[in-house]
Order: C-alpha cells, then sequence, then structure tokens
C-alpha cells in the first residue's frame, strides 16, 4: 500500500467540475483580483468566524505581517512568539524590523504556555502571537485578559484552524486578530497560496485592505497613502473556496475521526511513541505530529513501507541560520530541541481511508516490534 | 449601447480552455501545488523564450522587484535611482528593502527615465538604477548601462510591462543584472490572477531569489536567510504555459490594432498625442502593452468614454514624487516638470489581442466626436 503525504490528485479529481467553474465565472465575469468573488468570501468567513470583518490576502504569512504592522508594530519592538512552530510566526515580526522573542515549549501538546509567556514580557513588549500547532489550540482566554490590561496585541495564529473552537469560542477570535491561511493542504484548501484575517477592530481591519493593494484606500487607485503590498486574493481562488465551504464540516469530521483512529492504532505503542494531547472541545487536526523514539530510523522504515512521512519541524526558530543573529545557545530551548529531534508527522487528510490508518500504525509497530 | 472593456480575457480563455481542461487536472495532481512542477516548467519555457540564464517564478510582479533588490544586496542606505513616473511598485520596492529612492524625470516619448538627469543624482551612495520600460518599449538602455559601467552601478530593470522587448537581440530585464516580469491579467502575457517572475543571468542573485521567495528555506526546510512567502500557484502556470504558446501572435494582434488606433487618430493630431518609438528605439520593435495617448481635457474625455460604454486607464494619475505615503521626503510639485505634465495628459485606450477593428474604430470615432 502507498501512502502518500498529501493527496491532491484525488480532491481535485473529486471538485474538476468546481476548479472549472470557479475559472470559468471569474473570466466571463472580466475580474479577477480583490473584486466581488473575494468579497463574497470574505462575508462568508466572517460569518462562520463570528467576526465583525474578515479581510482576505495572498498567503497566511502575509496576514501574519500586514496584521502585525496595521497593528503599528515595528522597529524597536518585542514580539513574543514559540521557537516551536513554522517560520512564519518569527520572520513576519523579523521583516517588520521588530525582535522575534521566542518562548520554548511544553512537552505535552508542543504550544507555549501562558506562565512561559508573561515570563518573557518586558516593557518593549508590543505584540504576542499565539499559535495553535497541529492539532490542539492554546489556551488563549487568560493571555487575551492581560494582553487587554497591558495593551499588548495578542495575535492569533489559527492559520489551520478554520471550524475549530474551545469552550465555546471559535479559533480565530481568541485574540485582537486571528488568521486562516487557505494553502492547498489546509483545512479549507484552496488552489494556490491564500488567507485572510478576521477581527472586530476596525482601524486594524482598515489598515490591512490598504496594506494589501500597494496602500490605496479602494476608492481612488494609483494614490497610495501606505507603502504597502502587492497581497491579494484571486478571483479564482475565492469562487473555488467559497464552493468548498459547505464541505467543510463535513471534512473537519473525517479529521478528527481519522486522528481516534491514530489515537487507538498508536496508544499501546506508548512510551516509545507519543501522541499530541489534545483538549479541544472541538478540534481541527491538521497534522498528525507525535513524538518518536529512534525518530530518523523510523521515517526510513516507513518510507521503505511507502508511506510518506515529514517532520514539523526539524529545527527550533532560534537556532536557524535565518534567526543567528539573535545568537541563541543551543540550551536555551530544550523542549523544542526535544520535540524537533523526535517529530514526526504522518499523512493527515481527509481522503484517507481507515484501512490507511491501520496500515500505517501496524507498520509503526513492527518497527517497534509490537 | 456598444461597449469595450479595457480588458477581456474572455477570447483568450477560449482558446486555451481545450489546453486547460484536458491538462489542469493532470497538472494539479501533484505533491504540491504552489511553487511546484507547472512553475518550474514555466520557468523553464521562459528562460528559452527570453535567452535569460535563470527565472525565477513568484506571486507577483511587485515582489519580483523586491526580491531582486533584496537579493542584489541592495538595502539599508543605499540609494536607487528611479525614474518618477511609473507605477508604484517601481518606488515601494525600493522602500520595502529599506533603501532611499532617488527620482529623475522622464522622456516625454518613451514616458522612461531621462538618463540626461542621472548624472547629477550620483552620490557616494548610489547603488543602483532603475529603469523602467513602460506600454511599448524599452528605456534608453544602452546609455544607461553605459552610466551604470561608468560609475560601477547595479543595472536593475523594472522590466515588468517588457515580455516581447528586445534590443540587439537580449530581452527586457537582461541589460544589466536582471529584471522581472509581471504576469497581471491585462499584461501581455497575462494570467488570470496575480504571478511574476525575475529574470538574471546573474547565478548568485537567482540563487538568493529562490531562497527569498519561499520563507529562506532550502530544501531540508530550514530557513538560511529571511524571505517572505510569495510563490507562484502551479495554475496560474498552467494558463501561462498556454498562453505563451500564443504570444508572438498576441504580440501581433496587439500591434496591428495599435497601428489601426495610429491611423484613425491621425488626423486629430492637433489635440491628441499618438504613441511613437523614441529616437534611441528607431531599430527596435515595439511591444504594445497599452497604447497610450497624450490628451487635451484628458478628464472629459474620459467623461465622454465612459458615457458611451468605454472603459480607459490613466497611467499614471499621480508621479511617484507626490504620494502621500512619501510626504516625509519632502519632494515638491515643479520639481519634476515632464512626469508632473504627462500624468495630466496620459490616457491610456481598451487594448487587447481578441479586440476587433470595428471595436477600435468605435473608440476612436467617439475620441473624434469629442474633439469636434
Amino acid at each position: 500500500m502507498k501512502v502518500p503525504f498529501f493527496n491532491f490528485e484525488k480532491r481535485i479529481a473529486e471538485n474538476i467540475e468546481q476548479v472549472l467553474t470557479a475559472i470559468e465565472d471569474s473570466v466571463n465575469s472580466g475580474q479577477f483580483i480583490l473584486k466581488g468573488a473575494v468579497h463574497e468570501f470574505e462575508q462568508a468567513i466572517a460569518m462562520l468566524s463570528g467576526a465583525k470583518h474578515c479581510v482576505a490576502a495572498s498567503s497566511g504569512t502575509n496576514c501574519l505581517m500586514m496584521a502585525l504592522e496595521s497593528a503599528g508594530i515595528g522597529i524597536g519592538d518585542e514580539v513574543i512568539t514559540p521557537a516551536f512552530s513554522y517560520v512564519s510566526t518569527a520572520s513576519v515580526i523579523a521583516q517588520l524590523g521588530a525582535t522575534p522573542v521566542f518562548v520554548d515549549a511544553q512537552k505535552n501538546n508542543y504550544l507555549m504556555s501562558f506562565d512561559m509567556i508573561q515570563q518573557a514580557i518586558t516593557p518593549k513588549t508590543r505584540a504576542i502571537i499565539g499559535v495553535h500547532l497541529f492539532a490542539e489550540l492554546a489556551e488563549l482566554s487568560t493571555l487575551k485578559a492581560l494582553c487587554d490590561e497591558k495593551h499588548i496585541f495578542l495575535l492569533e495564529d489559527s492559520a489551520t484552524m478554520l471550524g475549530a473552537s474551545h469552550n465555546k469560542c471559535n479559533a480565530g477570535q481568541m485574540g485582537h486578530v486571528g488568521i486562516y491561511s487557505f494553502f492547498p493542504a489546509k483545512p479549507l484548501g484552496g488552489l494556490g497560496d491564500g488567507g485572510v484575517i478576521v477581527t472586530d477592530d476596525d482601524e486594524i481591519a482598515r489598515r490591512f485592505k490598504m496594506l494589501r493593494n500597494h496602500g490605496q484606500d479602494g476608492i481612488t487607485r494609483f494614490i497610495h497613502h501606505l507603502v504597502g503590498y502587492n497581497s491579494r486574493m484571486d478571483e479564482i481562488n475565492a469562487r473555488y473556496l467559497t464552493s468548498q465551504l459547505n464541505c467543510l464540516e463535513k471534512l473537519n469530521c473525517q479529521r478528527r475521526e481519522i486522528m481516534s483512529w491514530y489515537t487507538e492504532g498508536l496508544m499501546h505503542l506508548h512510551p516509545m511513541v507519543k501522541l499530541q494531547q489534545v483538549t479541544a472541545d472541538t478540534p481541527v487536526p491538521y497534522a498528525l505530529v507525535i513524538m518518536a523514539d529512534r525518530r530518523d530510523e523510523l521515517k526510513a522504515y516507513l518510507c521503505q513501507k511507502r508511506i510518506s512521512t515529514m517532520i514539523y519541524y526539524p529545527k527550533p526558530l532560534p537556532f536557524q541560520p535565518a534567526f543567528a543573529y539573535l545568537k541563541h545557545s543551543i540550551d536555551d530551548f530544550p523542549v523544542a530541541q526535544s520535540l524537533s529531534d523526535h517529530a514526526l508527522s504522518l499523512p493527515m487528510y481527509p481522503q484517507l481511508g481507515v484501512n490507511d490508518i491501520a496500515y500505517i500504525c501496524e507498520q509503526i509497530g513492527n518497527f517497534y516490534g509490537q | 449601447m456598444n461597449t469595450v472593456d479595457f480588458y477581456s480575457g474572455k477570447a483568450a480563455y477560449k482558446a486555451i480552455k481545450q489546453t486547460i481542461e484536458s491538462e489542469l487536472p493532470n497538472l494539479l495532481s501533484q505533491e504540491v501545488l504552489v511553487n511546484g512542477q507547472v512553475v518550474k516548467q514555466l520557468e523553464q519555457e521562459l528562460q528559452h523564450y527570453t535567452g535569460a540564464k535563470n527565472c525565477i517564478a513568484v506571486g507577483n510582479g511587485t515582489d519580483a522587484l523586491i526580491i531582486l533588490l533584496k537579493a542584489s544586496g541592495i538595502g539599508k542606505g543605499d540609494e536607487v535611482i528611479i525614474p518618477c513616473y511609473s507605477f508604484f511598485a517601481s518606488l515601494s520596492c525600493v522602500l520595502h528593502v529599506g533603501a532611499t529612492p532617488i527620482f529623475v524625470d522622464i522622456d516625454p516619448v518613451s514616458y522612461a527615465m531621462n538618463p540626461e538627469d542621472i548624472k547629477q543624482k550620483l552620490t557616494d551612495k548610489t547603488r543602483a538604477i532603475m529603469p523602467v520600460h513602460l506600454f511599448t518599449q524599452l528605456a534608453d538602455i544602452i546609455q544607461l548601462r553605459q552610466i551604470a559601467d561608468e560609475n560601477g552601478l547595479l543595472l536593475l530593470e523594472d522590466s515588468a510591462e517588457g515580455i516581447g522587448m528586445f534590443a540587439d537581440n537580449t530581452h527586457s530585464g537582461l541589460f544589466g543584472q536582471g529584471g522581472v516580469l509581471s504576469f497581471f491579467p491585462t499584461k501581455t502575457l497575462g494570467a488570470f490572477g496575480d504571478a511574476g517572475l525575475i529574470l538574471t543571468d546573474d547565478d548568485s542573485i537567482a540563487k538568493t531569489a529562490r531562497l527569498l521567495r519561499n520563507l529562506g528555506r532550502d530544501h531540508s526546510g530550514e530557513s538560511q536567510i529571511l524571505g517572505i512567502n510569495s510563490r507562484m500557484d502551479d495554475m496560474q502556470a498552467c494558463f501561462l504555459l498556454a498562453k505563451l504558446a500564443q504570444l508572438d501572435d498576441d504580440i501581433e494582434s496587439r500591434n496591428r490594432l495599435a497601428n489601426d488606433y495610429n491611423t484613425l487618430l491621425g488626423p486629430l493630431s492637433e489635440c491628441v498625442n499618438c504613441p511613437q518609438n523614441a529616437a534611441y528605439n528607431a531599430s527596435n520593435e515595439p511591444v504594445f502593452y497599452v497604447y497610450q495617448i497624450q490628451v487635451k481635457r484628458r478628464d472629459e474625455l474620459v467623461e465622454h468614454l465612459t458615457q458611451n460604454g468605454i472603459t480607459t486607464e490613466t497611467y499614471y494619475p499621480r508621479p511617484l514624487h507626490l504620494q502621500p505615503c512619501i510626504k516625509h521626503l519632502a519632494y515638491q510639485r515643479g520639481m519634476f516638470p515632464v512626469a508632473e505634465q504627462i500624468s495630466e495628459l496620459a490616457l491610456a485606450l481598451p487594448l487587447f489581442p481578441d479586440m476587433t477593428s470595428e471595436q477600435v474604430e468605435y473608440v476612436c470615432n467617439k475620441i473624434i466626436e469629442f474633439y469636434q
């Protein structure tokens, strides 16, 4: 049996009609970038998330960057962010001339804890990026209260979590601004890069709209009020995403079911294999990242068995060359380092069947001789 | 009422529809749908078309400029000489890498930077000259290269509009260290969304640009340098590949329609200046990306055409040095008289390869009607 890490083949085949319709409708409308279909998609996501504003851009990464910039973050500011995460949550801070202040992870759920964040706050802290990872939501309600009190901007990186919730609060609505990414592999996957912010803050939404389109105010073209970017969503992508929205709940349920199959199939391998601790009421498992003994050997073994895996994330961000200038020492983030040494991401997408998961778990069991 | 859109992609899509419908399902069934195999194929085909040693596909033309400047080592403290008349990206890319824009005025015929103005702007901080090739033709690339060479400056080209523009068999973007292409839908080679590309013969710039477009990440997934997320979607690459096969025909159609415009508007020479090749481009074929005229009572004419169902564009209503976002640089009206004047006269008329001669005629009749 062959199990690819992603499977767009099945997904595109299932949805080819919607893909071609999205293209044709855009061509016939004569509108290609940031027009009616994008607006409609923004409205739909605003409704779904419960936020007052939803503003689309060309990628989740750009959403993070322009959200920070809209909140006034820049040179000299400190922004707290996880050591164990995808690079975007740190690079966007540095892009704006601010300083990423890295915080180590917790062993069980791979996320930053409230206490650790609190300890990292200094008088220069202007923002915190609260990141949800893989299948678990970060607990942000206490943090939000603290941020409100200290006038710190809480950016919620809910890139992978559209449809997840905890304590009746939707992922994306837990900070001052939330984001969703529509990278093809995401729960709501587009035909290319894309993202949105959601927020109740009028001023941030207004500035973000200008930043994404060359600093123009959306009324008068070719007058540039801010040194903005080109970060716009295409109409074709927006149309396709809108067409997929009604399947989201079903797809998310499938993801939860797949996670439960994994849990069942891998439980007996503890402690050689540890699963991410998930306590969210309604998680949306984007990735199934286990901590595995002899990880590299396991990865090679699975590869032989034609099971594709990835390493999320191979090196804590402070130790990557792009952040060497911050001069962190190897002991600064022991948990993140240990996670990077053991993390292995197994296939996780709705097109997987119970037999696929049984096969994967069986092979992992075989590797450990169980 | 007749309507003439400024641009329409309907016929263009119809021409490639069969190809897209048969190929897209396979092309989108790869492991990745962003910066994947189809994008790679497009890069190769464009290397072939332009003669560039390296093509690096990115999310859009603006990002291509930012990445090109950054990969060329332009940054804080550096001065970059740019024309004060262009699309905003020619300015914003300089600001985004932390460098200082130094404006020069333009030539009223080619709309490109005037080389004569450069010499008095050179300082010991000048690092690069970045001409923009606008609408139909190249900037005075021979003179610009000479100035760059004599002063040890980089020559980087905003050739976003320059596909198909050659001089001495060299494609736009390749006269210095590198250039860019934009595939914004209305462009001579247009996608159906945003997309862009960097052209360079310099392997080291290419290598850095490849890292920069994908968050600085190399094959291991580690970020070697601080990058951005600016990747081309494979779907857009599919469109571009299909349209690239027809590019030469499209350019021919554009040039033929431009000739129609010239003929019909010729008698109005009192009120309407038709586009011309600058003397230094006498031996270079124009590529009519935009058919731009200079007219008296421009805003009234726009109004008249709009009432008659004709969509036009104003490239550009405000020169770059007068943009509100750089107020702090204290440039004033009057500093660049040519650009300032042209921003009040310039008007772009509808032009796309599948436009009919009848449509051109309709537009011209309405212009003639206005001035009678």
